[in-house]
């Protein structure tokens, strides 16, 4: 009897320890989430809810969680809502993690399975959830509850806002999206065997590769960014504008060019407030994609649209900037690069008086340049020297196939560098298109130090812009000496947008 | 004192009664048989030249002679008797069968075996058929056995042994246990912990075999005394078998069972612990991103990846994982033979032990022999032999979660597998090695499979001696003995390559290597001469004296190395020279004894016993002046042979004993007494440098014993009983004592403490059926004992601190080695009640609601170290073992039961299941752990690191471990006529560790760390005794 008394006591010892919950454990429930909530008729719309949208099986499983829950008196109306909607709702209740009382703090940052984040507030002893009272919280087995007095009703995000902007801005939507790539993640893959021809078949995971979204990550709910949206209308208006401007027709590659500026300069980082927007004079705002957007040239409509991860402004008027298509030119008057040329095409390219006697090859600093020597004052009008001395050329440059095709401009005002070697000091007069230029200034130390100098500025027309520019350099003022052309550089200028 | 001693003499001669003298005359009386109590005829009555045989009625008279007095009475079948020739008094020889169960008719002392009548101290000896059918080495078979002996076994890991030590402590640092004789010669094995294996310790009785000992003695108190110095802690005499037969016998004894799979921690499963992740997560990572991302199992959303679902979606029930049934076989072949001039006793045995953790395992290759041989009448030659070989496969024991596989199996989160998976989702024979990154937990299966710990061992016990009669009076004796053993232990914790277990030394070392080799060789000698002379029928007087030499040297190397450069590279020669270290150390210690015994015998109803030892040994320092002297003095006076009390025939035995003895403890090193030499590294130069602070006068510690004693033997031994009552004083106990800094060292060692030890030791045995078909015995052993520190020297108290904040508290006036911690009153449920308290921890950290309430011993609502109070301590008030045993005819079955009470645990294991302050799985206790506010529990909060130390060293985890153990049961059955070709057959099946009742809570109350004293009552995770059944098959040709 002693023995089996013994027994007795060892096992019960033994199990009343370590028995998880012993009988009398005040205040914990042993269900889980769901039967919980189930049991208790307050929640019954919650429950319901949480039913429909199949929340409710994985409340029961082992995985553990925090319930905020809404009861039936605070729980509006969803009838109207479709079933997304609800389970977007419903998961915006939930979260991994159980947050036991002790454990919530003010501040603190708690994501829902929907993947919306909502902010902890303490006010008093209170505590707040999306500036809604919590009260009461009940620990279950799988995690617990709290009564959230007031339902979480999620914001849109960024990506569901444009997502669901409707016909108006799909040309927007359009492009955006169609500069996805979709790559396959291997990692993420879970193989599944081997099909017939021994290649590896996967359940397979992509990888959703934007090179504008990469940046502006518009469905991450953890950062915050401003949209800037264009409707359809809005972005047809500025490419015609622009078409106008340019005297031509957008090509089709121009489109690309100018849709993809339009993609790049719209997402910002973090949320803009209205004053910060259509600020008078020149204020820049730097897109994610680094594209500038100036306050004084673009106008936006000032209503501001809030989604879970940022705001929204519409463009009413969209100005492609003039300067994108906007270049320099810079280019070297070395013999050595001359003669890629064919003879003919350099009969072309220069316009020389006397290419064969007068014009030798210097070499200066390891290259091989123009050089010309005469004497003589100029005898032309304003000085000009008009026959000898000059250099007259068609600027080329590389196209995309690596071919020299002669350089074009887009209308604008540009400035002219250059670099010569003028001995004895005399004065280079520089045209283009015929038009002065400007010259470059008397009495500064000529030496071969290769560096560009300006010398005025020149505005390309419209119907110029279409083509080939033609730059001419001649000695101009000063008596006997030698010209060495070394660069010239046509660059816009720093003020265009 | 002498005076006394006087007037007690005169007065128990006048009880005695001494009657008139009567030349050649007829000595009477009557045999009967003790069982029955029927007159026995025909037994064989002797007495010098006279013989008789008894008549029917079992009379005899026999004449007297005058040199010889004690009369032998023999009967085939019984066991001999001998008693005085006292004239004028009729005999009544009663005599015991030698079927009588559980009875041994001989008592092994120093000097040799006598028959048991000639009990005079404390000693008890118990045959072969009175130990426990268990365990492979006599120490396992001991359990419960001798009241003054405390058994334990030491765990589960094969080839371990048990604790066993004389009950009590008797010296904080020297060695406590006792002195093992093994047929004559003692020798002193290694106790020591292994620097190597973690947990691991030797078997001190690893040259012995259950099988081979024919007897076992503890001795204590006067009994000892010819052991001087070496006596204090008792000493275990064993006696192998030897042959007792003419003609040869061959015995066959197999041995063959199972072992069980020890009971499991009910640790957390997946949800629990998923659970308990999030909510201990919350206080490590503030930021919930950042806790998901540690522990992505914690989300189960639509970011959940697919790689996570296989690497965390387990459900692993880790403790599953490494054990498993272990079988275990013994195979024994005695063969014993010989002549009247020459006998042997031959045993070989192989025995293999596999243990219940997977990869591990005991081999053990043993032989023994004995031998003796008649030179001439008065010349006798013996030798015996012993040599075993063991090699073993272990594993880690202690709290290391990273190299202990028992520890890493209740630490392993469940959500992770064994297996790793390739990405096409095909389990791999690569180990998972998601627990290590994500939780620091070596996998266990890899740990157990890959971690190699290994021993190989041998010992080699030889010795031989002679007896000289130069007549029948006067005898000398010589021994020659020597004992060698060698140990070599290697273990190999992997993990560089498979990164399946966790690095060791802060994450330094991936894999480690270590290796190590022992050495122990003694020697001894012992020469000596036996007197004895009967004067006449009243007066006998046995005079024994020697000298005994025993010298020893032990040696150890242990080297170490880290970072091989793959786990497939297991030397040390290919570990980085960072982190590789080598040390060892070179030990003699010799002792040389002299001792004479003068033992007086008055008409068989007094017996006086006087020794004195005087004994020196290298521990004693310069000018101690060597020698100690060791008196001693008993007295025993056998009641049941008075005259007034002769008439109660059915009375065997009634014996008051009284002794006084001084015995010694010069088991210590000799590095406190004198100058040693180790060597220290200066640069690339090594020098030899003389190390300690010696003290020259230190001396051997003293043991003085007072015992009182009772035996109590009747009907025919039916009833035996023995009460010891003894105090026990360790005076001069070796202490570190503080010293100035001025010394360059802490402490230097001092005869400076006193310990006492007050106990009473009971054995009973009781036949409450006894007839030729039935027997039904009933029996056990008590011993209640307390020990007190009386003096610590200059100090009030000592204590052993450990790193996990645990204090062993040695108090002058208390319990020595008691727990010190703090006291823990319950969980504080709410911030109100946390508010009221205003407790704070002492670096000013409040204790909130959730966290424990600790009791503030000096009211200063700081909960620091000045709280801390006693808590408990590991020895026992009592202990001992009882058993019953049922002979049915052929059949018999026995229960052997051990117990003990009042001896508290410190828990270490259980510590770490609950302390929730890491990501370790946890007891299933963790899943009440303290949640919401206004929660009433008894388990608080879980809190990464703990930081109000809720898991402190405190009274939570000091448990009773009072238990009442089936520590063995045997049903055997006993064919002793000839069956097939055999002589004599038996058959048992016998469990081990069976049933244990127990408010315990870790695995198994009975354990020991080492043989270190101060390690008793702390449970820090050796893998419990096994529970075993096993069937033994034991047959004579």
């Amino acid at each position: 009897m002693l023995a089996s008394f013994l027994l007795a006591s060892c096992a019960d010892q033994w199990n009343d320890h370590y028995e998880a919950t012993p009988k009398e454990m005040e205040g914990i429930s042993n269900e889980t989430l769901f039967t919980y909530l189930e049991g208790e008729a307050n929640y019954s719309a919650f429950v319901a809810l949480l039913k429909e949208t199949g929340l409710a099986e994985e409340l029961n499983k082992s995985n553990i969680y925090t319930v905020w829950a809404p009861t039936n008196d605070v729980m509006p109306d969803l009838s109207g809502y479709s079933i997304e909607e609800k389970r977007l709702i419903a998961r915006s209740h939930v979260n991994s993690i159980a947050l036991y009382e002790t454990k919530l703090s003010d501040g603190k940052m708690i994501k829902m399975l929907s993947g919306k984040n909502f902010t902890l507030t303490k006010e008093g002893d209170t505590f707040f959830l999306d500036a809604k009272p919590l009260a009461n919280g009940q620990v279950c087995n799988n995690g617990v509850v709290y009564v959230l007095e007031g339902a979480i009703l999620p914001k849109m995000n960024l990506l569901d806002y444009l997502l669901n902007s409707g016909e108006t801005y799909s040309t927007f939507r359009r492009e955006l999206f169609a500069r996805t790539d979709t790559i396959f993640d291997l990692d993420n893959s879970f193989p599944l065997g081997f099909n017939e021809d021994g290649n590896q078949v996967y359940d397979s995971a992509f990888i959703y590769d934007n090179p504008i979204l990469n940046k502006a990550t518009i469905g991450d709910e953890n950062r915050d960014f401003t949209m800037f949206l264009p409707s359809d209308a809005v972005i047809d208006a500025a490419l015609s504008s622009h078409a106008d401007y340019l005297s031509r027709p957008l090509s089709a590659y121009d489109s690309l060019f100018y849709m993809d500026w339009i993609l790049q300069a719209v997402f910002f980082a973090g949320r803009l407030e209205p004053g910060e927007l259509n600020t008078p004079g020149p204020n820049s705002l730097f897109s994610v994609n680094s594209r500038e957007w100036r306050t004084d040239k673009q106008t936006l409509d000032e209503t501001k649209e809030e989604t879970s991860n940022g705001n929204v402004y519409k463009v009413d008027v969209l100005y492609i900037p003039r300067n994108l298509i906007a270049k320099s030119i810079e280019f070297e008057f070395v013999k050595t690069y001359l003669t890629d040329f064919t003879a003919d095409e350099q009969a072309r390219f220069f316009t020389l008086a006397s290419l064969t006697n007068a014009w030798y090859d210097y070499l200066w600093n390891g290259k091989h340049y123009l050089s010309h020597n005469s004497t003589g004052e100029g005898t032309g009008s304003d000085g000009v020297y008009t026959g000898d001395l000059s250099v007259s050329a068609i600027l080329f440059e590389k196209n995309r196939f690596g071919v020299y095709v002669p350089a074009t401009l887009s209308p604008g005002d540009y400035e002219i560098w250059v670099s010569t070697r003028p001995y004895q000091n005399p004065t280079i007069l520089v045209t283009l298109n015929g038009r002065r230029v400007g010259e470059l200034p008397v009495g500064t130390a000529q030496t071969h130090d290769g560096v560009l100098r300006t010398v005025g500025t020149v505005t390309i027309t419209p119907e110029e812009s279409v083509q080939p520019i033609v730059v001419k350099l001649m000695r101009y003022k000063g008596g006997d000496g030698r010209l060495i052309v070394h660069a010239f550089k046509i660059q816009p200028m720093s003020t265009e947008y | 004192m002498n005076h006394m001693l006087r007037y007690i003499y005169v007065f128990l001669l006048s009880l005695a009664g001494a009657s008139p003298l009567i030349a050649q005359e007829e000595i009477k009386g009557t045999v009967v048989d003790a069982v029955t109590r029927q007159p026995v005829e025909g037994a064989y009555v002797l007495l010098g030249v006279h013989a008789v045989e008894t008549a029917v009625d079992g009379t005899f008279a026999v004449l007297a002679d005058d040199k010889v007095f004690t009369i032998e009475v023999s009967k085939p079948g019984y066991h001999t008797a001998y008693l005085q020739a006292l004239k004028g008094k009729k005999l009544h020889v009663s005599l015991q069968p030698e079927s009588t169960l559980l009875y041994n008719p001989a008592l092994l002392l120093p000097l040799g075996t006598v028959p048991v009548e000639r009990k005079g101290g404390t000693t008890r000896t118990l045959g072969q058929d009175q130990l426990l059918r268990t365990g492979a080495t006599p120490d396992q078979a001991l359990h419960g056995k001798f009241a003054a002996l405390r058994v334990l076994s030491k765990g589960g890991m094969p080839g371990e042994g048990a604790f066993v030590q004389k009950r009590g402590i008797r010296s904080f640092t020297a060695a406590n246990s006792p002195l093992i004789v093994l047929d004559g010669m003692p020798y002193l094995p290694d106790e020591g912990e292994s620097s190597i294996i973690n947990g691991s310790s030797r078997n001190m009785f690893m040259p012995i075999n259950t099988k081979d000992v024919k007897n076992i003695s503890f001795l204590t108190g006067a009994d000892a005394a010819s052991y001087g110095s070496l006596g204090a802690n008792g000493v275990l005499l064993i006696e192998t078998e030897q042959s007792s037969i003419r003609g040869t016998s061959v015995e066959f004894h197999t041995v063959d069972g199972v072992g069980f799979v020890p009971r499991a921690f009910p640790l957390m499963d997946r949800a629990a612990f998923v659970n308990y992740i999030s909510d201990i997560g919350e206080t490590r990572f503030s930021d919930l991103e950042a806790l998901v991302g540690q522990f992505p199992f914690l989300r189960d959303d639509e970011s959940y990846q697919q790689k996570y679902r296989y690497i965390f979606g387990y459900d692993t029930d880790w403790q599953k994982e490494i054990y498993s049934p272990a079988l275990s076989t013994e195979n024994v072949l005695k063969i014993k033979g010989g002549d009247a001039i020459a006998n042997y006793a031959f045993s070989v045995g192989y025995l293999y032990d596999r243990g219940v953790m997977d990869y591990t395992n005991f081999n053990k290759y043993y032989t023994k022999v004995n031998a003796n041989i008649s030179v001439t009448e008065r010349l006798k030659l013996f030798a015996s032999m012993n040599f075993d070989y063991n090699e073993g496969r272990l594993h880690e024991q202690g709290m290391k979660p990273q190299t202990n596989p028992a520890l890493a199996a209740m630490y392993s989160a469940p959500v992770v597998g064994i297996h790793a998976k390739t990405l096409q989702g095909v389990t791999t024979g690569r180990y998972d090695t998601w627990g290590v990154t994500t939780f620091g937990v070596s996998n266990p299966v890899a740990a157990v499979d890959d971690i190699l710990g290994s021993n190989q061992s041998q010992d080699i016990l030889v010795n031989a001696g002679l007896t000289y009669n130069l007549n029948p009076r006067f005898s000398l004796n010589a021994m020659v003995g020597l004992y060698y053993d060698y140990l070599k232990e290697s273990i190999f914790l992997s993990g560089r390559s498979s990164h399946a277990v966790a690095p060791t030394m802060d994450g330094i070392a991936e894999n480690t290597v270590r290796k190590g080799v022992q050495e122990n060789f003694n020697l001894y000698f012992k020469f000596g001469g036996d007197y004895s002379k009967q004067f006449n029928e009243a007066h006998a007087v046995e005079v024994n004296a020697g000298m005994q030499l025993l010298t020893t040297r032990h040696e150890q190397d242990v080297a170490q190395g880290i970072n091989t450069t793959s786990d497939f590279y297991k030397s040390l020669g290919s570990t980085t020279s960072f982190g590789r270290s080598l040390t060892g150390n070179i030990e003699g210690w010799n002792w040389l004894n002299f001792f004479a015994r003068v033992a007086y015998d008055y008409k068989d109803l007094l017996r006086f016993t006087a020794g004195l030892s005087a004994d020196g040994s290298t521990s004693s320092g310069e000018r101690s002046g060597y020698f100690s002297l060791f008196p001693s003095a008993q007295l025993a006076w056998k009641l049941n042979h008075l005259n007034a009390l002769s008439g109660l025939t059915w009375m065997d035995d009634l014996t008051l004993r009284a002794e006084t003895s001084l015995l010694g403890n010069s088991r210590f090193s000799p590095k406190l007494s004198r100058y040693y030499y180790s060597n220290k590294m200066l640069g690339e130069l090594t020098g030899l440098v003389r190390a300690g602070l010696p003290n020259s006068q230190m001396k051997s510690e003293t043991n003085r014993l007072h015992d009182i004693g009772l035996d109590f033997s009747a009907w025919g031994n039916r009833l035996n009983l023995s009460v010891d009552l003894s105090s026990e004083v360790t005076d001069g106990m070796v202490l570190p004592n503080a010293i100035g800094p001025a010394y360059g060292f802490e402490y230097r060692y001092e005869n400076a403490g006193k310990l006492q030890t007050d106990a009473i030791d009971a054995s009973l045995q009781f036949s409450l059926v006894r007839n030729s078909d039935v027997d039904w015995i009933v029996g056990g052993t008590l011993s209640a004992y307390r020990t007190i520190v009386k003096s610590l020297g200059d100090v009030n108290e000592r204590r052993v601190e450990f790193s996990d904040g645990a204090v062993l508290l040695s108090r002058v006036g208390e319990k020595p080695y008691s727990f010190l911690g703090y006291r823990a009153d319950r969980v504080i449920a709410s911030r109100g009640e946390a508010d009221r308290l205003l407790l704070s921890t002492h670096t000013g950290l409040p204790f909130e609601a959730g966290d424990m309430l600790f009791h503030d011993a000096n009211p200063d609502q700081v909960i620091n170290a000045s709280d801390r109070v006693i808590l408990g301590n590991p020895q026992p008030d009592f202990y001992g073992g009882f058993f019953t045993r049922v002979r049915y005819k052929a059949w018999s079955l026995s229960a052997d039961f051990t117990y003990s009470h009042g001896n508290e645990i410190y828990n270490v294991q259980r510590r770490g299941l609950e302390s929730m302050s890491t990501f370790y799985n946890q007891a299933r206790t963790a899943e009440r752990r303290w949640t919401y506010d206004g929660q009433v529990t008894d388990v608080p909060r879980a809190a990464h690191g703990d930081p109000k130390g809720n898991s402190r060293f405190s009274n939570r985890w000091i448990e009773d471990g009072s238990h009442v153990k089936l520590k063995n049961v045997t049903l055997s059955y006993h064919h002793p006529a000839r069956l097939w070709f055999f002589h004599d057959a038996r058959f048992y099946l016998t469990g081990d560790n069976l049933w244990i009742a127990t408010k315990y809570l870790g695995q198994d109350p009975e354990f020991a760390w080492s043989y270190d004293n101060a390690m008793l009552g702390i449970d820090q995770g050796k893998l419990p005794p096994t529970k075993a059944l096993q069937l033994g098959v034991q047959l004579q040709f």
